[in-house]
């Protein structure tokens, strides 16, 4: 009775194709910052399911921080500020109550960006950055 | 001193084994169709013991029609449950939509069908459909219970 059930389906399990995620990893310093944010690029296309972030040199100058991670539609979309800081230890992903988060990921139809805010004054501070890749083809 | 507290922990490292999530993708059409009352249904195979972790639909030519719309990726027990009816206004081409992390199969984390099964995305129609075109991906856990 099972392989009669799988053979009334259309499409059937053999039109499939396997697609795999994948984190596309950038390296950051507060030198690629303009006017405080460190831009990523996105292409057109691209459904990112998280981001991450790690800081391997701590940020200082100012008042050290990082202030979120976002996109053309906020500076925090992805990472809001109270949860991540200019010292990381570790690596910091968006949360699920975070708005591209808990919408499942965001899909970029156009050619655009993701964006971390730091501290002005910055005299150090490096790290990662990472995005994941849904892996899928709109 | 890091590789001494490895040595020390039961099961170590060398005890795993790595299994890969990926996305399962179809393609479908409006030939794919099968319709029920006032709804037209893709029916997608689901095989035994698979661990679904999330989904998302993308509708690359739109679903004809005036009162066509997108009713949701689920299954026979929640036909909305991966990706909720209203992820999508209308039946209109456009971007990849994934379920929301408030989807119910979402909120648990994902579903384990332990029996073969189907995945479902269905549309309201008001009259017979002639376009309509697009993918459905699940992403699959890469974990099976079998022992």
């Amino acid at each position: 009775m099972s392989i009669t059930t799988q053979f009334m389906v259309s499409p059937v399990e053999a039109d499939s194709e396997a697609k795999l995620p994948y984190w596309k990893e950038f390296d950051w310093s507060y030198a690629d910052a303009i006017s405080d944010v460190i831009y990523f690029p996105v292409v057109a296309g691209d459904f990112i399911l998280d981001v991450a972030v790690s800081v391997t040199t701590a940020i200082t100058g100012g008042t050290p921080d990082i202030e979120g991670v976002g996109d053309a539609a906020g500076a925090t979309t992805w990472i809001a500020d109270a949860n991540i800081t200019g010292a990381v230890a570790g690596i910091v992903n968006s949360r699920p109550a975070e708005t591209n988060k808990a919408t499942g990921g965001k899909y970029y139809s156009t050619n655009s960006y993701i964006k971390m805010t730091i501290s002005g004054s910055a005299a150090t501070g490096a790290g990662k950055f990472w995005m994941l890749m849904s892996g899928l083809e709109a | 001193m890091a590789i001494t507290t490895q040595w020390m922990v039961s099961p170590d490292e060398r005890d795993s084994v790595a299994h890969l999530p990926y996305w399962k993708e179809y393609s479908w059409t409006h030939d794919d169709f099968v319709t029920e009352t006032a709804a037209a249904v893709v029916h997608f195979p689901m095989p035994a013991d698979c661990w679904v972790l999330a989904g998302a639909v993308q509708i690359t030519e739109t679903v004809d029609g005036t009162a066509q719309d997108f009713d949701g990726l689920g299954d026979d027990s929640d036909p909305d449950g991966w990706v909720a009816d209203g992820s999508i206004v209308g039946a209109t081409a456009g971007g990849i939509v994934p379920g929301a992390l408030a989807a119910a199969y979402m909120v648990t984390g994902g579903k384990h069908y332990t029996a073969v099964d189907v995945i479902t995305l269905t549309f309201e129609v008001a009259a017979d459909v002639t376009t309509g075109e697009g993918k459905v991906w699940l992403l699959i856990g890469g974990l099976t219970a079998e022992v």
